[in-house]
């Protein structure tokens, strides 16, 4: 079960953490496997996912003295800005180019989900997702990971890109239904191909 | 539009479940999603906290704030940076031009006539009242001379005095428990008359307390004089550990000083003179040996089990 933070609770890390160390202990408890997770999704490599961890908390600390609480979600929002903004900035390092990951580079893999599933099955499941999320538009994809493994609400995501909550609702269903055609796709099922073409139409408009 | 706004609705609301509940759903896609989640390495985990506390430390100058845990007790102190002259050095040096520009002023005047040469003191002859150039030339170097040191003066001065406002330590510092009082032996330690201080770790002596938590139940071994740092050297869990150092104590003693038999002393001995120590031990000195040979290793004295003088 995922932890949430009531407002007072982030405005209280958000205010006490820059000077008291139990304070940034239990905000890097909240946050850590968090931003670890949504990193690791967006870059693939373990490594990658590492050394961009270690960055945006860097730049967290750096900035937490400065730090202005304005609200619900704020620091959530103001944190996961930043790691955005650091996936983004790999990638243009990087210049977009893909590369091709054997199962060591990944990272180990936590599973609640029912069933035998050693080691090996977890890390070729994430492999597949992450697969099948890269298929989808940048946007999407962004969106589909913060939700799921940044574990943002919609009006948080909302406010890490800058976008409308509705836009970020509408853009997670149909991201998430265009990878459902693709899920059905990889394991059998029948994929209505004019509505993925459907929706890249609407995603464009929005 | 109306059904699709429905579906999107049902959607959302059963990943909010899905994330919020961590119970499958029945979606495979939804349950994938959320129960296939990336882990970070413990270690690296817990070496990038203790990393950004130290950073955090770094960002705080001059914070006294302490860790817990596995955190390491450290302050950091700003390093004091100079940036541009002090207030001091400035007033020094508007000293000194007013000085220089006084004279200077002074000499453009000396040609209007010859009675300020009168008095000769700017080193013109009595009996010539037309200064020369030489003696002029003479008379500007020496007001340079004399501005220089004025300046030179002024200017150290100011730095001397600005060098005792400067905190002459900086860098990190690390907590050390010392006493506001003394401490006699066999006394236990008041945790009352502690406090924490911040020393340069360079100078730190070994053994010293950063937690005056850590001193509960312990009992001063030796004399503390007051202010000095707690260390362990000099304290004991008992006092019957304090009879057991000063039994091992031959190996440093003189080899004329032998510790009597009548150990171990008793913690509640009756002080002597006022004195407040609940334990004493009385030293006996044994007649000189004839002669010490040079080489001699004084070697512990065994525990005495029964009565008897040992030596």
């Amino acid at each position: 079960v995922r932890t949430t933070l009531t407002t007072q609770e982030e405005r209280h890390l958000a205010e006490r953490a820059p000077v008291d160390p139990t304070a940034f202990h239990q905000l890097y408890q909240h946050y850590f496997p968090r931003i670890y997770a949504y990193v690791a999704y967006r870059v693939g490599q373990a490594q990658d996912a590492e050394d961009l961890t270690a960055e945006v908390f860097v730049r967290i600390v750096e900035g937490l003295g400065r730090f202005e609480y304005r609200g619900e979600g704020a620091l959530t929002a103001w944190i996961f800005r930043i790691a955005h903004n650091q996936v983004v900035q790999f990638y243009r390092r990087r210049s977009g180019a893909a590369l091709a990951l054997s199962l060591d580079d990944l990272p180990e893999i936590e599973s609640d989900l029912p069933g035998p599933d050693d080691t090996l099955q977890r890390k070729e499941r994430f492999q597949r997702l992450r697969g099948l999320i890269d298929t989808l538009s940048p946007r999407r994809q962004e969106i589909i990971t913060l939700r799921f493994f940044g574990e943002l609400r919609n009006h948080e995501i909302a406010e890490v890109l800058e976008l409308d909550e509705r836009t970020v609702a509408s853009h997670l269903c149909r991201g998430l239904e265009d990878l459902r055609s693709r899920y059905d796709d990889e394991t059998g099922g029948a994929v209505p191909t004019g509505k993925r073409d459907g929706d890249r139409e609407q995603e464009r408009q929005s | 539009m109306n059904e699709n706004h429905t579906h999107d609705k049902a959607l959302l609301r059963e990943i909010e479940r899905r994330l919020t509940e961590g119970r499958p759903t029945g979606d495979p896609l939804l349950d994938e999603l959320a129960g296939t989640l990336p882990r970070a390495d413990a270690d690296f985990q817990a070496d990038l906290e203790q990393r950004l506390l130290a950073r955090l430390d770094i960002a705080r100058p001059g914070t006294q704030e302490e860790h817990t845990g596995m955190t390491a007790n450290t302050l950091t102190i700003d390093t004091p940076t100079r940036r541009g002259l002090s207030s001091l050095t400035m007033a020094a040096a508007v000293v000194a031009v007013l000085v220089i520009v006084g004279l200077l002023v002074f000499m453009t005047r000396l040609p209007a006539g010859p009675e300020p040469f009168a008095s000769g003191i700017i080193g013109i002859d009595q009996d010539d009242t037309t200064p020369d150039t030489d003696d002029v030339t003479a008379t500007l170097d020496e007001v340079y001379l004399q501005a220089t040191a004025v300046i030179t003066t002024a200017t150290a001065w100011a730095a001397e005095r600005e060098d005792t406002l400067i905190p002459a330590i900086s860098g990190p510092l690390v907590p050390v428990v010392i006493t506001l009082g003394e401490i006699l032996p066999g006394q236990p330690v008041d945790a009352d008359a502690l406090a924490v201080t911040w020393w340069p770790p360079e100078i730190l002596p070994d053994g010293v307390y950063g937690d005056p938590r850590d001193l509960t139940g312990l009992y001063a071994a030796d004399f503390i004089a007051a202010y000095q740092p707690l260390t362990e050297s000099r304290l004991a869990e008992s006092p019957e550990d304090i009879a057991r150092i000063f039994l091992l104590t031959p190996t440093v003693l003189p080899p004329t000083v032998v510790p009597p038999e009548a150990l171990p002393v008793q913690a509640t001995s009756t002080p002597v003179s006022g004195d407040p120590s609940p334990v004493r031990i009385p030293l006996q000195a044994s007649p000189l040996p004839p002669t010490i040979p040079p080489s001699f290793t004084a070697t512990p004295v065994p525990t005495p089990t029964t009565g008897g003088p040992s030596g």
